[in-house]
């Protein structure tokens, strides 16, 4: 068996160039990469299919959107209507039906609280950065201890790349989805743009739906489906007979039915494992005179 | 036979043909021909062509526009890059040996043929870039200033290959054609900006990428196939203007109406064939800083695309337009390639090819792309109704919520199908079925009756005419004064009056001077309508539906039928003959008298006949009841006939007719739903359907408009709400204006506007939202009395705080807005302007040709056209060839030419055909690698400008990934390797490791 290699006073040095390199490397890379892939389907053999991939890093949120046999989709937004079904109660207002594809956009306020969260998680993560660096760099002076410290500071790195920045996301995400069933409007957040995200089971009859959970690598995945009979398709005349039973196979309003499928997942960036580099090389190049002993014992 | 010796006979008896023509294309050609042409255009001659016909040096402009801007204070850089090419060959073929096609019925037909390769590339390739900086630094501030790069590129593709072969009878007269035909066309377009813009000390970068792909690609195969053999290629050849049209039922040869020629119509019959269609796009956005606008992504990139393919088969009418043949006086002799030299003409009116090739193309390509359109609708077919519907409905005003539900307006077809209600009895069968289009029908209506000025019932409706035995009179196609085609009835011909607005209905010894009668025969245009028939079917005459009508002592009319009859019809009796007070029947227009007694007696005694004439009545049951079912009105017997003596006078060219009853209309305001129907009793019975319509009554909100007005804090509300003529004393315009947030409603303003009397009322208003939310303006039209509009018309709008641009943004914004920038561009406007009329004082280059000449050559030997040319004359009338085969007494050499286009003929057309028929991209078809960018790169470094960061390779980097060399994707942000491109990290542990084991014994050895 290898044995542990003796303290060296060089050690320190490559110690603190490689934890640089590491914190450098894992700080201008992706910290956590969300992907969406979902498929619409209308009738047409061949279903739309959304491809999106979101990057987040110290800076920004980048988001890609391909959008392949589109076309079934596109026409399937502007076609549609936004639904609002009348609620049972005494209500005398009238039924209000309005029109989904404005895009507005949700104030200002959830705006803020929203970039709120992410702010959160990158001042965190550059922070436990800063402070990994440093431990390594207080080791030099060679007091009792400070192994701890750079212990502790390590797992302040690992608990906000791993723990705390998802979750800040995943507030990010649920803020925008409370602010879409409050205000009933779009909103410009991550959540809204990602593809299949706006479903709104009200505006449909018939559902169906499932979703599964699961892990990957470095990360987790979720399995949506949503079927349904779209009101928003429905001769307004119609709704109510589609809403109390199932259109017959061929009659116009079974046209309206549609299907989502989406599968999203979320990652840690690819370059993170590198931060396990540390412990290994805490074990190859030890810092204290603890190791020569043990060695010399 | 040598070459030469057969050559030398083939020209000596082309021109023996040609002395003897025009009859030299009746018949089959006893010898085959065959000759190549083809055109070809070099794009990166465009300046130099522009420069020669605009007299107007670009380049020399652009610099000129680029120092103004120098002059006004910031730099602007211009530059363009196009490379491209144009060709066009055209091999033509015959080949008389015999062989046996089927004719439309397929019947086998003895036809030679003759053949038409078309080869057709065009690619073009181009860049253009405007690059302009501006920097402004004010004492003690930081600089404000811009510098923007805009590059463009754009690459289109077309390609188009032909094989057109046409089957000829012995008597030179067209059976049909065959075509396949390949056709594909690709464009892309991109479109790059980068932006960086400073001021206040903060710095905005732009780097934006957007563009288009579209491709569409249609392979046909058809076949053509008249109704008869057409004999349009021996009347082009014979005549000099010749007109060529279509009709499946009067077809044949004409003398040309115009004169001086000759028209050919044709049962032009049916084309067939099979496609395969493949379309697809792709449109993608890169780069945008969304984050600087407000939004929380940092860049957003998106791609969005689709392909269709289809294959099916098409079958329909040859569709041809009429096309004319006009040819000018002038023989040329031209020479076609290789020695062959032959007369032609110019048809000013052809396209540069066969003509009939020409409609064959058209009529392909357009049946292939429609029934592959057909087939991808046909995957869309709800959402591309519902998005249609949605598109009309906000262009008509509609659109939103609540102004106007269709759904009530539906009717459904027997089949269950349904259409709107308008089109219904609209004259077009809508229904598969075509249970919307009803052969008896009546509507209820409201009309007034000006005799007792009161609103009373009516109905009015149609039956098929000819179905109750009454015959419609000849028509004659008329140009009306709304610019439409009608058929006017001969009735209405030679009256005097001009009802037609080319004169076309009046006797003109000039232009309307021959009239064709239904079986074909031409008579004078002035014997139409005379009272006497000419033609031989008598179509030359209007029919008489009135029939015969006895006039009774006091005036009234009677069908003749009723004479004698044993009823008295007559109030006065003086239908019945009277042996003790005999009576006398005036005939033949009153110069003969008979005694009433030999009135119907069953045998003529006058030469008209009419003492034993005849009325066509039928008695009508009318019956309208509401949509409750209570009886309107309801009248029995009424007659009708086709004349103003009847109850009910039918038009019998159209089958409309109208009954105005005596019955008060008791209706509201608003809609009223009437349901009508009615049965016909004559020689025919008929029963209409009862068909239930609203009519409306009263006012109606006619106009009306809500929008930002003023900048964006005031809105605007307006309408108007009336009638065209009545005027009204009980009825009210209401408006109403709520602003509803989260389900919350606030009246914002509230007002009722009687009519008192007048026709119409308006309504402007303007108010100043008060914050966020829908903003509801409702017009509602009430009678007095009641408590529910009749009409109503309401729309909302949304007022809401847009995303709000970063500080950044605003704070570079502000630094602009102070800054001297304002000026800077003014004085580029000026400076321009000042070049500009410049420009306009500038002699206009003189052109040394005093006259042109468009000229697709016809050969009369060959029955089509043999090439192309452009030709030109000076002063001194001596001819030039700009572009085009060599002519005899044409020098080849012009003066000036317009445009590089290279004119081939024979063997180097045939090598150059067959070189791009094997080629269908862009970097076969253009010489790319002349497409120099760097020349354009060098252009600009010229001019001053700082070309470091402009990406010439756009389009490559559109495709590598999407994104330019300054952002980067989200995909490429995920797969990025960080610091440690090349090293693994177990590449990275092994090191260490190594360096664990090494260091500490290096340090022994020390």
């Amino acid at each position: 068996m290898l044995k542990r290699p003796k303290a060296h006073p060089a050690f320190a040095v490559l110690r603190i160039a490689v934890t640089l390199l590491i914190a450098v490397h894992v700080f201008i890379s992706a910290w956590l990469v969300a992907t969406v892939d979902a498929a619409y389907t209308e009738g047409r053999p061949s279903p739309t299919e959304i491809n999106s991939i979101i990057a987040i890093d110290k800076d920004q949120t980048l988001i890609d959107v391909e959008i392949e046999r589109a076309t079934s989709l596109l026409l399937y937004t502007l076609s549609r209507d936004d639904v609002v079904v009348e609620n049972q109660s005494n209500d005398s207002t009238p039924q209000n039906t309005t029109q989904s594809n404005d895009g507005s956009q949700a104030s200002s306020d959830s705006q803020s609280k929203n970039r709120d969260w992410l702010e959160i998680g990158r001042s965190l993560i550059q922070i436990s950065l800063v402070i990994l660096v440093l431990s390594e760099l207080s080791l030099l002076s060679k007091k009792r201890g400070l192994s701890w410290f750079r212990l502790a500071s390590f797992s302040l790195v690992i608990f906000a790349f791993f723990i705390a920045f998802p979750t800040c996301y995943m507030l990010d995400l649920g803020v925008a989805e409370s602010s879409n069933s409050q205000e009933d409007e779009g909103s410009s957040t991550v959540a809204e743009n990602t593809p299949g995200n706006d479903l709104e089971v009200a505006q449909f009859a018939h559902t169906s739906d499932y979703a599964d959970t699961g892990l990957v690598w470095l990360g987790f995945q979720l399995e949506t489906g949503f079927s349904g009979y779209d009101l928003g398709l429905v001769e307004p005349e119609n709704r109510t007979s589609v809403m109390e039973s199932v259109p017959e196979n061929g009659s116009e309003d079974a046209k309206s039915f549609i299907a989502f499928e989406a599968v999203f997942s979320i990652q840690y960036g690819k370059n993170l494992d590198s931060l396990f580099i540390l412990p290994i090389m805490w074990f190859l190049l030890p810092a204290t005179g603890k190791s020569t002993s043990s060695e010399e014992e | 036979m040598s070459r030469r010796t057969s050559l030398t006979g083939f020209i000596a008896l082309l021109m023996i043909i040609t002395a003897v023509s025009p009859l030299a294309v009746q018949a089959t050609p006893s010898e085959e021909s065959e000759y190549y042409y083809g055109v070809e255009y070099d794009w990166s001659s465009l300046d130099s062509d522009l420069t020669n016909v605009t007299g107007l040096d670009i380049q020399e402009l652009l610099t000129e526009i680029m120092q103004d801007a120098d002059d006004a204070g910031f730099n602007l850089d211009l530059g363009q890059l196009t490379t491209g090419s144009s060709n066009v060959y055209v091999h033509q073929t015959e080949d008389i040996s015999p062989q046996t096609i089927q004719d439309a019925d397929g019947n086998d037909v003895d036809v030679w043929s003759r053949s038409s390769d078309v080869v057709l590339r065009h690619g073009l390739l181009s860049n253009a870039v405007i690059m302009t900086d501006w920097s402004e630094t004010t004492f003690g501030s930081e600089p404000t200033g811009f510098d923007i790069s805009v590059q463009a590129t754009a690459e289109n593709v077309l390609t188009v290959d032909v094989l057109y072969t046409e089957y000829l009878n012995d008597a030179y007269e067209l059976v049909g054609s065959d075509i396949s035909l390949d056709m594909m066309i690709s464009n892309d377009a991109d479109l790059g900006i980068d932006i960086t813009a400073e001021g206040d000390g903060e710095e905005l970068v732009v780097d934006f990428n957007t563009g288009i792909e579209f491709s569409y690609s249609i392979d046909t195969d058809a076949i053509w196939r008249l109704g008869q053999a057409s004999p349009i290629y021996t009347e082009a050849a014979q005549n000099q203007e010749t007109v060529w049209s279509c009709d499946e039922y009067d077809f044949g040869v004409y003398d040309y109406e115009w004169g001086g020629g000759s028209e050919v119509i044709d049962d032009c019959g049916d084309i067939e064939g099979t496609y395969s269609g493949t379309a697809d796009y792709n449109v993608f956005l890169n780069g945008i800083p969304t984050e600087e606008f407000g939004f929380d992504a940092g860049e957003f990139d998106i791609s969005v695309s689709d392909v269709f393919s289809q294959t099916g088969d098409y079958s329909d009418s040859m569709n041809i337009d009429t096309m004319e043949f006009s040819m000018t006086d002038e023989v040329f002799e031209v020479d076609l390639g290789d020695g062959e030299v032959v007369n032609a003409v110019a048809c000013q009116s052809c396209p540069p090819g066969n003509p009939v090739m020409f409609v064959m193309i058209g009529n392909a390509i357009a049946y292939s792309s429609e029934s592959f359109g057909e087939a991808v609708a046909e995957d869309f077919e709800a959402e591309i109704e519902d998005s249609l519907g949605e598109i009309f409905g906000d262009i008509f005003g509609g659109g939103e919520e609540g102004d106007y539900d269709d759904s009530s307006d539906m009717w459904m077809c027997d089949n269950g199908d349904m259409i709107p209600e308008w089109y219904v009895n609209d004259g077009e069968e809508d229904c598969m079925d075509g249970s919307d289009e009803m052969d008896f029908f009546v509507r209820g209506a409201v009309m007034y009756d000006y005799s007792t000025e009161m609103d009373v019932y009516g109905i009015s409706g149609t039956v098929e005419s000819s179905d109750l035995g009454y015959t419609p009179s000849p028509t004659i196609e008329c140009l009306n004064y709304w610019g439409d085609y009608e058929e006017l009835e001969i009735s209405e011909v030679n009256d005097g009056w001009d009802d037609c607005e080319d004169g076309a209905d009046e006797y003109d010894s000039g232009s309307t001077s021959t009239y064709y009668c239904y079986d074909g025969t031409m008579i004078s245009f002035e014997l139409v309508n005379d009272g006497t028939y000419d033609c031989a079917d008598g179509s030359d005459e209007p029919v008489d539906n009135e029939g015969d009508w006895y006039s009774c002592d006091n005036g009234e009319n009677i069908p003749m039928q009723w004479v004698n009859d044993g009823t008295m019809n007559c109030p006065d009796s003086s239908d019945e003959y009277d042996a003790s007070n005999p009576s006398t029947f005036y005939c033949d227009e009153w110069a003969t008298s008979i005694s009433l007694e030999l009135v119907r007696d069953g045998n003529l005694d006058c030469a008209d006949g009419t003492d034993e004439g005849s009325v066509n009545y039928y008695m009508m049951d009318v019956n309208l009841v509401d949509e409750n079912g209570n009886l309107l009105f309801d009248e029995e017997d009424l007659m009708l006939c086709a004349t103003w003596r009847c109850d009910i006078g039918i038009d019998v060219q159209s089958g409309n007719f109208g009954y105005m009853s005596d019955t008060e209309a008791t209706t509201q305001y608003g809609d009223n739903t009437m349901c009508a129907s009615a049965s016909l009793d004559g020689d025919e019975y008929m029963e209409s359907p009862t068909l239930c319509g609203s009519e409306y009554v009263g006012p109606e909100i006619r106009d009306w408009e809500s929008g930002i007005s003023g900048g964006e804090d005031e809105v605007h509300v307006y309408g108007w709400a009336g009638h065209w003529s009545d005027t009204y004393d009980d009825a009210t315009l209401g408006v109403t204006i709520n602003k509803d947030v989260d389900g919350q409603t606030t009246l914002i303003h509230q007002e009722d506007i009687p009519f008192n009397g007048a026709s119409e009322v308006d309504y402007d208003y303007f108010f100043t939202p008060s914050g966020n939310g829908d903003y509801c303006v409702e017009f509602v039209l009430i009678q007095d009395g009641s408590t529910t509009p009749f009409n109503s018309y309401d729309e909302c709008m949304t007022i809401e705080e847009g995303p709000e641009p970063s500080d950044k943004l605003m704070t570079i914004a502000e630094a602009f807005a102070e800054s001297s920038l304002e000026n800077v561009f003014e004085a580029f406007g000026q400076n321009l302007e000042e070049t500009f009329e410049e420009l306009e004082e500038q002699e206009v280059q003189e052109i040394p040709y005093t006259d042109g000449l468009w000229a697709p050559l016809w050969s009369n030997e060959h029955a089509t056209i043999v090439g192309v040319s452009v030709y030109a004359w000076d002063e001194q009338d001596n001819g030039y060839v700009i572009a085009g085969p060599s002519t005899e007494g044409y020098s080849n050499y012009p003066p000036l030419v317009f445009a590089s286009i290279n004119y081939i003929t024979g063997v180097p057309a045939q090598e150059a055909q067959e070189v791009m028929a094997e080629t269908d991209s862009i970097e076969e078809i253009v010489d790319t690698e002349s497409h120099d960018l760097s020349i354009l790169e060098e252009a600009l470094e010229e001019a001053g400008a700082d070309t470091g960061d402009l990406e010439f390779d756009l389009d490559q980097e559109t495709e590598n990934e999407g994104t330019n060399e300054g952002e980067e994707s989200a995909e490429e942000v995920a797969d990025s390797d960080g610091l440690l491109p090349f090293i693994s990290p177990i590449y990275v542990l092994a090191m260490l490791a190594i360096a664990a084991f090494v260091i500490p014994r290096s340090k022994q050895e020390d």
